[in-house]
């Protein structure tokens, strides 16, 4: 009996220390305290996926708010009717689970005084499940998407900040078979859905152009142990581009796989990856012979209208002082830092921190914000976001210039400097 | 005194499997533990051998206390055990088992044992020796290299005997030995017990078939409902009316 | 022709690492029966230490898994210790470990995510240079994989045939009463097996670290495919887990080159399934 018992203990310690694990493992962004003069206090919530693949997906979006909730408390908070509020932010870990994001914004909003008004939601399936019940509940939601049919809904209350995977294919499409002239193509991509979004826009438009598509592979590229077994198979086919939508490590070890396999074509990536990334993986030495590939164009090295280039440095070099200067730095931080300032500026325009329908109306005329940097230029009166990106080609380590991809670079915020 | 059991008591729930039992077994002698199924024999091999801890009382080997030992411990002490259902292991040839049997039991040391240094090779060396010895002593040699898969049930009782006294035993436990054997086996493996206490090694024994715990014995332990009925030599227990109603009268209506 | 041999090679190279792990999780198996869902997890684990002390140490490859193995090993006989063994007793049943497998891929999920963070990790260049014949590239790192994997798996036989500590592995996984009752401190075995298993998942990982890149995901399939491998080869065979270990890595490369990487899985366990129809305790399996 007594061995039981220790059995059982030791079975429940386990369980408890993992429990307490996860428990920990979900930071709480909360930064301020009242001070003497007792300003009042705004909450702002948030549930990305924290744990699992995607962490790295939620914890940029943490960093972008958190960056912006800490300047704009730095600088004395939100001035609503002649009164100071400073920001409090909450950040729950999700899992990339609806039911468990449910519960948690449920908690929140039930627990958190005042009542927050808005809300970042990192994972479309958690959204899509808060989307029926934020405008009863009177709150803002950001629901960061790929799917554009979010915001036919009629939700006055709701905003929406992803590039749609499918415009993204267009554009990449479109440059290899344009700008690259690559005829005879190999998808080679993820076995994920967002993934498979992207791949079958983008063989939808290649072939459209006219472009041969000779092969379509599906690989879970994250976890794979090996890439020579379908890269062997692709390469027998004799492409002249391989197409992919994967994260840069991946990325460069199948390049530099595949050039040991002979492959002298070349690449074209999804949005999932900058160049300047790939650039930076690739040791100086292969560079040389690496052929050409397009990407997404990393904000430091894009030609930029005038003034926009040291705006972004600027702004880059603030983040990485901030976060570390091996973070990742894009749109996914920037959207939720520049939303952050339109939520301050709607608030003090309006006059109100309580009335979530007047400010997610006024947060429209905000965009851009003075502090933002160029991405995210404007909100539609459906509730989705416009932001720009650009593509770069590559070629054996030289940059050419930057290409739009995604987004009208002519409605461009006017800078204010 | 080789062996001594005193007030021992094991229980599994509600259920008194041994109770106060006192027991004794004299260096050099075969010592039979007797009494009808279920009467807690093969419960008391395996509280002495460690495998069951016992519930309360006290086992005492060579004048040392063992109670609680684990079987492992019990066994480099030089206590060993065979099983009514033969156990040996079943992937090697009868002699691989022997020389296992030995060489385990060898203390060479942990690092000896992994990177086979120079004192291991010598220690693997004595055991192939002992281990063609042994086979001789239970007359296994003829069938050395065969699989165990392809080996009689006599040639495995034999064989799990050879493996127990591998471990260099003082004390050897036969649970049931001749279970299953013909007449004319039987006899060969009482020539082998008894050779065994002739080697000096003492033999502790559980049995059911009378002819033989009567032939070979030197003293008898009778045990009912896990309580001591009698003990003493072959003639006191033989006479016991206790034992012959319980264990006797048994026998017969079966 | 050429694109056979590559296959075949790529084949090797992956059976290589497919073998050292399920090694480690047979033995687990055959001596403790224990399902060690995490045993992917430790190998996913073992590709951030080797990671970890590659960057940080600066130490040489080869240094540097066997720096892994032992941190590994030490750290696998630890985690027994303290999860597997306790889990065990007269009332335990196969579910006990299979809920300490659970509880321990959730901690070390979550630890790795708080010492490494989120983002994939990579080596970098390691023994690149390439050999080329008949037109099939082999890179050095890939023929050491299996120099490494075969000199391994040769190191495994003699030290459980010829030592006496395998010698007491080997007694143990026949038959754990009597390997008591010969003397052998049986659970000792066990945390020395259980050790042994994580670092050979530990040096699986190690090696194929130059490959590939090192996330938190990489572990995942090493379960999956490492219970496949040793279902095939029969639970707890040695033999079956290293034939069974390049048997899949031959299928997953052939798979992937001549018929589809979309379907690789179907293929993986219908050959499985075809196995046991034919021999239910799997090739090498008793009985």
């Amino acid at each position: 009996m007594k061995k039981l018992d220790k059995g059982l203990w030791m079975t429940a310690l386990t369980l408890v220390v993992a429990i307490t694990f996860l428990a920990g493992c979900a930071p709480s962004g909360g930064t301020t305290t009242s001070t003497a003069e007792q300003p009042g206090v705004v909450n702002i919530i948030m549930t990305v996926p924290l744990s699992g693949m995607l962490a790295s997906f939620g914890q940029e979006q943490q960093e972008g708010m958190q960056m912006a909730v800490d300047e704009i408390n730095a600088a004395g908070g939100v001035k609503v009717a002649g009164k100071n509020y400073l920001i409090k932010l909450t950040v729950m870990d999700d899992e990339f689970d609806a039911s468990k994001g449910e519960d948690e914004v449920d908690m929140m909003l039930e627990k958190l005084t005042p009542k927050p008004v808005f809300y970042w939601c990192g994972s479309d399936v958690v959204g899509k499940v808060i989307m029926d019940e934020n405008e009863k509940e009177n709150l803002i939601m950001e629901i960061v998407s790929s799917d554009k049919a979010v915001v036919s809904t009629g939700n006055k209350l709701l905003i929406r900040l992803e590039s749609d995977t499918r415009d993204v294919a267009k554009g990449f499409a479109n440059i290899t078979y344009d700008d690259m002239g690559c005829k005879k193509a190999i998808m080679l991509c993820g076995d994920d859905s967002a993934s498979g979004l992207y791949r079958d826009q983008w063989i939808e438009t290649y072939k459209s152009k006219g472009g041969q598509l000779l092969d379509s592979i599906d690989v879970d590229l994250f976890s794979t142990t090996d890439f020579y077994p379908f890269l062997t198979k692709a390469i027998a086919e004799n492409p002249d581009v391989i197409s992919t939508f994967a994260s840069a490590d991946s990325l460069v070890l199948m390049m530099t796989q595949a050039q040991q396999l002979g492959y002298k074509g070349k690449w074209v990536f999804g949005d999932v990856t900058e160049v300047g990334e790939v650039l930076h993986l690739i040791p100086a030495k292969a560079m040389q012979t690496m052929g050409t590939f397009c990407g997404v164009a990393a904000y430091e090295t894009a030609t930029l209208p005038e003034g926009q280039q040291t705006r972004f440095r600027a702004h880059i070099k603030k983040f990485h002082d901030k976060y570390g200067a091996d973070k990742l730095w894009g749109s996914i931080v920037t959207n939720p830092y520049e939303l952050c300032y339109a939520f301050k500026y709607a608030m003090e325009k309006t006059g109100t921190t309580t009335d979530a329908y007047a400010i997610r109306a006024a947060m429209a005329d905000a965009v851009p914000v003075p502090e933002g940097v160029y991405p995210f230029y404007k909100i539609n009166p459906d509730g989705s976001g416009e932001y720009c990106e650009f593509a770069n080609i590559c070629t054996n380590g030289v940059m050419g210039n930057s290409m739009v991809l995604y987004g009208d670079p002519s409605i461009a915020p006017k800078t204010s400097e | 005194m080789l062996l001594k059991v005193d007030n021992l008591v094991k229980s599994f729930g509600g259920l008194v499997a041994i109770d106060a039992l006192d027991l004794q077994v004299n260096k050099g002698e075969i010592f039979s533990i007797i009494g009808p199924n279920g009467a807690g024999k093969t419960t008391l091999f395996n509280v002495i051998s460690g495998k069951y801890r016992p519930s309360s009382g006290k086992i005492t080997f060579e004048g040392k206390d063992i109670t609680g030992l684990k079987p492992y411990n019990i066994a480099r002490r030089g206590i060993a055990r065979t099983f009514q259902v033969t156990a040996v292991f079943s992937q090697f040839t009868v002699f691989e088992n022997i020389v296992i049997g030995h060489q385990l039991h060898a203390k060479s040391g942990m690092f000896g044992a992994v990177f086979g240094t120079g004192q291991a090779h010598k220690d693997a060396r004595e055991s192939r020796e002992k281990s063609e010895k042994i086979l001789e002593f239970t007359g296994l040699t003829d069938i050395s290299d065969k699989p165990i898969a392809n080996t009689t049930q006599e040639e495995r009782k034999r064989l799990s005997i050879g493996l127990a006294l591998a471990t260099d035993p003082k004390l050897i436990l036969l649970d049931e030995p001749v279970s299953g054997v013909n007449m004319q086996e039987m006899d060969g493996i009482i020539d082998l017990i008894r050779k065994i206490r002739d080697a000096g090694i003492t033999v502790c024994l559980i049995e059911h078939k009378m002819r033989v715990v009567m032939g070979i014995s030197d003293r008898i332990l009778a045990i009912n409902y896990g309580k001591k009925i009698a003990e003493g030599t072959v003639k006191e227990v033989s006479s016991n009316q206790q034992v012959i109603d319980a264990y006797l009268g048994v026998k017969d209506a079966a | 022709m050429s694109m056979l041999l590559q296959t075949t090679i790529n084949g090797i190279v992956i059976g290589s690492a497919f073998s050292l792990v399920a090694l480690g999780l047979t033995m687990i198996w055959g001596i403790m029966h224990i399902s060690n869902f995490a045993h992917g997890s430790f190998y996913m684990i073992g590709g951030y230490v080797i990671w970890t002390i590659i960057t940080l140490l600066g130490v040489d490859f080869w240094l540097a898994i066997l720096i892994t193995a032992v941190v590994m090993a030490i750290f696998g006989a630890i985690v027994e210790r303290l999860t597997f063994r306790p889990a065990e007793g007269p009332f335990s049943t196969p579910l006990s470990s299979l809920i300490v497998s659970i509880g321990l891929i959730m901690i070390f999920n979550n630890s790795v995510l708080a010492i490494w963070g989120a983002r994939p990790e990579t080596l970098g260049a390691i023994n690149i240079q390439e050999f080329h014949f008949l037109n099939v590239t082999v890179t050095l790192q890939r023929v050491l994989i299996v120099v490494a994997a075969v000199i391994l798996i040769a190191l495994l036989q003699f030290f459980l045939k010829r030592t006496t500590l395998g010698m007491s592995i080997e007694a143990t996984a026949q038959n754990a009463e009597s390997a008591r009752l010969m003397g052998i401190n049986t659970s000792r075995v066990g945390s020395i097996v259980f050790a042994m298993g994580v670092s050979l998942a530990a040096i699986a990982a190690g090696l194929m670290a130059p490959l590939t890149n090192i996330n938190i995901g990489m572990g995942d399939h090493m379960t999956t495919y490492g219970f496949v491998i040793i279902i095939l080869g029969g639970m707890g065979s040695i033999p079956g887990a290293i034939i069974g270990g390049f048997i899949l890595g031959l299928i997953s490369s052939l798979s992937a080159t001549y018929l589809t990487a979309n379907y690789y899985e179907v293929i993986v366990f219908g050959v499985l399934i075809l196995i046991l129809a034919i021999k239910p305790t799997g090739l090498f399996g008793a009985k």
